[in-house]
């Protein structure tokens, strides 16, 4: 009885040994015929580590990706830092806002996402020093504006001095939800824009008469059809929310530009 | 060194011979260890409806640090724990916590270690069957003595 198990256990994990999955390929066609594969915050909401934490945008750039998206704020003193959340309280040991810290009082506040570890909140211009790889890298920047507009030109400011400290200029997307910041923005620089929109059609209609860069949505809230139709406009197609190797093959049959991934190990061997 | 006394039953003499098993292990979700441990713990008293046992386990985090080089956190919670009751228990425990986790230093951005030692508390409820036991309790941490985590653990175990 107990040979016929093991026969029996040999047997299935033969059979799902030879059927797994084999790499698809894929007839990319986009803007330049290949997908930009960017981690959501570093290695996304499904790693151990934290988004936006060194660890997390590190390990996301280890595995293989692109680069990444972050979430990007601005201290008190005008350093820009990489947190998601409106307040420090949801993810980290602080309260408040960081823009009510200067960057010496937030490097107190660590993420804690279980018992045990602690993790550093980043600053961009501290990552930017130390990738020995940058040049070869692509960000994208989403741009929380957790503050006042009055302090839009002090964060766009701080976001152009980072980037040609570095000569990042053409390697950074910068995303907003807010079409009145990107035209802010484009007034100084003409960088990558990218406008998160309610739906496609107003955000392509937006780009279109701003002559913004491309358009960045919700995998769900966009169409393969929409995605033909923003390239024949000329504009660059960013894509967020595939979380597994199902969604993520999806995505990349849909032809966007970038794809922002919660499982960045799938898709980089998708496309490898 | 009081848990090396534990363990070798020096300060224990008294014995019950009612006690069939004397060794426990057992997979524990969340619990002391942070997000799940695999424990062992050992009779070395037992009188009426009073049991202790000493605890030891191994956890970890992830295996791999940030660069994907195999580096893994390592989580040692010890405890001792006073069981009251012979198939429904309260249990209540004592012990602290060994942490080696992996992080990256940004002064020069290399892997580093973050030793600690945390104290843990447990108090819950135990239900025995014949060869199993499952326990839910409140498990809060005190990380680094300068945290107090609220925390809770759920485990189950197999006795021989």
């Amino acid at each position: 009885m107990k040979r016929c198990f093991f026969l029996i256990a040999i047997s299935v994990f033969a059979c799902i040994s030879s059927c797994k999955k084999t790499n698809e390929s894929f007839d990319i066609q986009n803007m330049e015929n290949k997908v930009i594969v960017l981690g959501h915050g570093g290695s996304g909401d499904l790693n151990f580590y934290p988004i936006n934490t060194y660890e997390s945008l590190l390990n996301c750039i280890n595995s293989g990706a692109d680069g990444s998206e972050w979430d990007i704020q601005m201290t008190k003193d005008s350093v820009l830092v990489a947190y998601h959340d409106e307040t420090l309280e949801t993810q980290t040991t602080g309260k408040g806002r960081i823009i009510d810290y200067t960057w010496s009082e937030l490097q107190e506040f660590k993420y804690n996402p279980a018992p045990y570890v602690r993790y550093d909140i980043v600053s961009v211009d501290s990552l930017f020093a130390h990738v020995s790889n940058l040049k070869s890298l692509t960000f994208s920047f989403d741009n929380k504006l957790y503050f006042e507009p009055s302090s839009y030109p002090a964060f766009i400011s701080a976001v152009i001095k980072v980037l040609e400290k570095y000569g990042m200029e053409q390697n950074v997307f910068i995303e907003s939800h807010s079409a009145g910041f990107l035209i802010q923005f484009k007034q100084l620089k003409d960088y990558k824009f990218f406008l998160n929109p309610d739906n496609f059609d107003d955000g392509l209609k937006i780009i279109d008469s701003m002559n913004i860069y491309g358009i960045i949505m919700d995998v769900a809230n966009i169409s393969a059809a929409q995605i033909q139709e923003a390239h024949s406009h000329g504009k660059y197609v960013q894509v967020w929310g595939t979380s597994g190797s199902g969604d993520n093959t999806d995505a990349v049959k849909m032809n966007p530009d970038a794809i922002q991934t919660d499982d960045i190990a799938s898709l980089v061997n998708l496309l490898k | 060194m009081l848990f090396v006394c534990l363990l070798t039953n020096v300060a224990f003499a008294q014995q019950d011979a009612k006690a069939t098993f004397k060794n426990n292990v057992f997979l524990e979700l969340l619990g002391n260890g942070g997000y799940a441990s695999f424990n062992y713990e050992r009779i070395i008293f037992s009188h009426k409806k009073i049991t202790i046992f000493p605890s030891i386990g191994i956890s970890t985090f992830k295996t791999k640090d940030f660069t994907g080089t195999v580096n893994p956190d390592v989580i040692i919670p010890l405890g001792l724990r006073m069981y009251y009751g012979s198939r429904h228990m309260f249990v209540f425990g004592l012990g602290q916590t060994i942490s080696s986790t992996v992080y990256l230093n940004p002064e020069d951005f290399e892997a580093k270690r973050s030793y600690k030692l945390s104290a843990n508390v447990m108090l819950g409820y135990r239900i025995n069957f014949k060869r199993i036991n499952l326990q839910l309790a409140y498990t809060p941490i005190f990380e680094n003595y300068n945290h107090y985590i609220n925390w809770l653990g759920f485990s189950v175990g197999y006795k021989f």
